[in-house]
């Protein structure tokens, strides 16, 4: 276990290598003058030079490269280009936010999506799975920006029961929480739908094994086989999904964040690529993928202590 | 399945953790109190504010702004945005009385040109001080503003607008004398009464720099920064030690929304109390009692632009043609619901420099085939740029169907802001431009990009004629609005006979409020938040 986890992390160091010098040199073949958008027209071609130089975008890309690389190491990701705040505060700054939506959409689609599985598995071909069906269905095929707004209108004009836009305050969680119930929802949609499709899948496939049958043979009471036997191996595929989960709702909340003008990762970086404010880019898309890998790093984590066969074949290796 | 239970459990309790324990960083927050701020001296006691109920909750305006912050430093602001927050923290000698263009003193006690319109001398009020704790403003304070604009190290890109001044002469702590090296008829319209005329307090700049104080600036003014939280929220508060009369306001929040439904969505639920809203969505509200609305109709410019050095219309009649074959309204209805202004020219109306008798052309497609025939040229192709916003986007496939009509083929290239900007040898290749322009309320700072030496910059229709360039320079120096007014209605006939611009409108904005409350709009479409008020 220590030298897989040894392993993992390794390859976790491996990746933001990759990330760092591919991210280092991306931002080169993207057209646009980030100096034009901070100086703004009125600048002189003399000034806009000079900045330029400040900025050491026209140093060679190796050189930019083993700068960003090595300033990124010492835990600096540089400056903003237009307002000088340093890239690591503005990324401490958004990214609880993100992490909060993406967690917790994550766990709200898992207690709905799971349960919704079980229970269309443990009625085939009845009424109800195919309700459950059509409704996992609409789920996966409602885009988040489209469940957002729905949600903006119904429960924050028309109802007036949400706030429509901001995070609320980290020194109120109730009222934190209270920002977080719609967006977490309307990003949360998408994964209820796929999980409860994906659990069902797995939970008809378990309920035709012989431990099954078994069970049932002693009689055990339905809800015990159904919620305890047979969903503790159903669930081992879904769980390493949470992890590539997890890395798509950081991607997929920067619509919730724009709908609900939330501050976070997502929009941070959505809005630097638009002004062309590389330092951003680069910070923020290589804290993002440290997240991925970090996630699917906890996924592979889970799986392995979820699965005891797994750790059976480790023990025999 | 107790495993399976506990993880979903950790992951819900992580959530909690994280929404309960992030601190989200360190925000840039209020700048530190000046250290031994220098008493002040004769300062009248401020008046206090409104006397609020005790306990009551602090009274609120909340705000929609159409993107977020990024330097309030007024040397260095590249948007309207910082402009306007700025604007109810900071003040100059003069400004523009909220929702009209008069220019009113208002750190000056008396200001005065010279007949020769080099000297400007000042008196300032007596006893104003600067927010948190960093003392009176005195004349020392006036110079170094204006004086630091000319600074090489600072690269301050808004320099131009004090490229004629010499110095400023401090001539007592109230009094002094702005020195120019020539007559400047933008001071009075654009370098004092905005951002750069702007008396931002010397100790503060100097303790901070400009960095921090662009992230958290110190002024005169009515409200004081307390708070940026990038892409959320932007706090400020009533700075009690206010000189002049108080504002309504505890505190104005101003929320950066980008997204222009989320905005409407966040007018009706009561999130924000004003904001401004894009053409489709304004209808619904006019036709709402629990809110007001205004459309103001600013001077921002929006055109066709035409490249002089294209081949494809280096002759005068092809780009002629191509003015007779495109239908403005039509563009207008496409793009912006018809509702906004449209321009014949370039400057806007109210304006000094405005064209009253400019030529509106109208459609004419027998003519734009003709004139095309007569220049012998048929199976016309051309590209057409536009940035991939979607009024543009709108009115780009309106002129490809109206020059279809006529026998031109267009290509539409949709680029992102940042492309579309771009500027280097590309932009040479392009034939047509679909551009709008922001501009400020003085007709140079509309010339300016037009003329030899932006060719290769930002004049997209790369004509240039040393005779208007002449003309614009001599404007620039003529303080008589009358004379200046010709000289800018020279400029634009010039334009007009070389047919490099089809002007499409002026931009017009759409604002909605909370029905009890009054926010004044500049006629530029830029709201003034430390003067709103509830009816």
């Amino acid at each position: 276990m220590f030298y897989y986890v040894l392993k993992r992390l390794g390859m976790t160091l491996l990746v933001a290598l990759i990330a760092m010098v591919f991210l280092a040199s991306m931002v080169h073949f993207i057209p646009g003058d980030p100096v034009k958008v901070i100086l703004g027209p009125r600048a002189s071609e003399t000034l806009s030079q000079r900045v330029r130089e400040e900025m050491e975008i026209e140093l060679p890309i190796p050189v930019q490269i083993f700068n960003f690389i090595s300033r990124a190491v010492r835990g600096n990701l540089g400056r903003d280009f237009v307002s000088g705040v340093p890239v690591t505060r503005l990324i401490s700054q958004a990214l609880p936010h993100t992490l909060a939506l993406a967690v917790t959409s994550m766990a709200l689609a898992g207690l709905v999506g799971i349960p919704l599985g079980v229970y269309s598995a443990t009625r085939p071909n009845t009424w109800a799975d195919r309700l459950t069906g059509i409704l996992s269905v609409a789920c996966i095929t409602l885009p988040s920006y489209v469940a957002g707004l729905f949600l903006l209108l119904l429960f924050a004009v028309q109802l007036g029961l949400m706030p429509a836009i901001g995070a609320g305050e980290f020194s109120n969680p109730p009222d934190y929480l209270r920002h977080l119930i719609l967006p977490s929802t309307a990003l949360a949609i998408t994964w209820i739908g796929y999980l409860a499709r994906l659990v069902r899948a797995s939970v008809l496939e378990v309920l035709n094994a012989n431990y099954i049958r078994t069970a049932f043979a002693f009689g055990l009471r339905e809800r015990l086989i159904f919620y305890k036997y047979a969903l503790k191996n159903a669930i081992i595929p879904t769980i390493a999904i949470f992890g590539v989960g997890i890395g798509n709702l950081l991607g997929g909340a920067i619509f919730v964040e724009v709908i609900f003008s939330r501050p976070g990762l997502g929009r941070l970086i959505f809005d630097s690529i638009a002004s062309r404010n590389y330092p951003i880019v680069r910070g923020g898309v290589l804290v993002a993928a440290l997240l991925f890998v970090f996630a699917n790093l906890l996924a592979d984590l889970s799986y392995h202590y979820l699965d005891p066969r797994i750790q059976a074949e480790e023990a025999r290796a | 399945m107790n495993k399976t239970f506990r993880l979903i459990s950790i992951l819900a309790v992580l959530s909690l953790v994280v929404v309960a324990c992030g601190g989200g960083g360190a925000a840039p927050t209020e700048a530190p109190a000046a250290t031994q701020a220098p008493a002040a001296t004769q300062a009248p006691a401020p008046t206090q504010a409104p006397t609020q109920p005790p306990a009551a909750e602090p009274k609120i305006l909340k705000i929609r702004m159409h993107s977020d912050i990024n330097n309030l430093d007024p040397a260095f602001w590249p948007s309207s945005t910082d402009e306007m927050v700025m604007d109810n923290i900071g003040q100059g000698l003069v400004q523009y009385k909220p929702g009209t263009w008069e220019v009113v003193n208002v750190l000056a006690d008396e200001i005065k040109q010279s007949d020769d319109g080099l000297t400007i001398d000042f008196k300032l009020k007596e006893g104003i001080q600067f927010q948190k704790g960093y003392g009176e403003m005195t004349a020392e304070d006036v110079k170094f503003s204006y004086e630091r604009f000319l600074d090489e190290a600072l690269n301050a890109p808004y320099r131009g607008d004090w490229a004629p001044l010499d110095h400023v002469e401090v001539t007592g702590k109230y009094t002094g004398q702005i020195i120019l090296k020539e007559p400047f008829a933008p001071l009075w319209t654009t370098t004092l009464p905005l951002g750069s005329g702007m008396v931002l307090s010397k100790k503060a700049l100097e303790e901070l720099g400009p960095e921090k104080f662009g992230q958290s600036p110190i002024g005169t003014g009515p409200y004081e920064f307390v708070e940026w939280k990038p892409k959320e929220k932007i706090t400020l508060k009533r700075f009690e030690g206010y000189w002049g009369d108080p504002s309504e306001w505890d505190e104005i929040h101003i929320f950066p929304i980008v997204e222009d439904s989320a905005a409407a969505v966040a007018l009706e639920s009561g999130d924000v109390d004003f904001g401004r809203v894009e053409p489709i969505d304004f209808d619904r509200f006019t036709t709402n009692s629990a809110f007001t609305t205004q459309a103001v109709s600013g001077i921002d410019y929006e055109w066709l632009n035409l490249n002089y050095e294209s081949p494809k219309l280096k002759d005068a009649k092809v780009r002629e043609a191509i003015r007779y074959a495109i239908d403005v309204p039509s563009i207008i209805e496409a793009a912006h619901e018809g509702k906004w202004q449209r321009a014949c020219a370039m400057i806007a109306p109210g304006q000094v420099g405005y064209w009253a008798d400019a030529p509106c052309y109208e459609r004419d497609a027998a003519k734009a085939q003709s004139l095309l025939a007569e220049a012998g040229v048929s199976n016309l192709e051309l590209t057409l740029t536009t940035n991939n916003s979607e009024p543009f986007q709108a009115a780009a496939q309106v002129i490809q169907a109206q020059l279809a009509e006529v026998g031109i083929t267009v290509d539409i290239e949709t680029v992102d802001d940042a492309t579309f900007n771009d500027i280097g040898g590309h932009v040479k290749t392009r034939d047509l431009t679909l551009v709008s322009y922001s501009t400020n309320p003085d007709p140079s700072w509309s010339t300016v990009w037009f003329l030899c030496d932006q060719v290769d910059q930002w004049n997209w229709t790369y004509y240039c004629n040393p005779e208007l360039d002449e003309l614009n320079a001599q404007a620039a120096k003529e303080l008589d609005p009358a004379k200046r007014t010709d000289l800018y209605v020279q400029v634009q006939k010039i334009w007009d006979e070389a047919a490099v611009f089809d002007w499409i409108s002026y931009r017009s904005f759409f604002y909605v409020s909370r029905a009890d409350l009054v926010m004044p709009i500049q006629p530029n479409g830029r709201w003034v938040a430390w003067a709103a008020h509830s009816k």
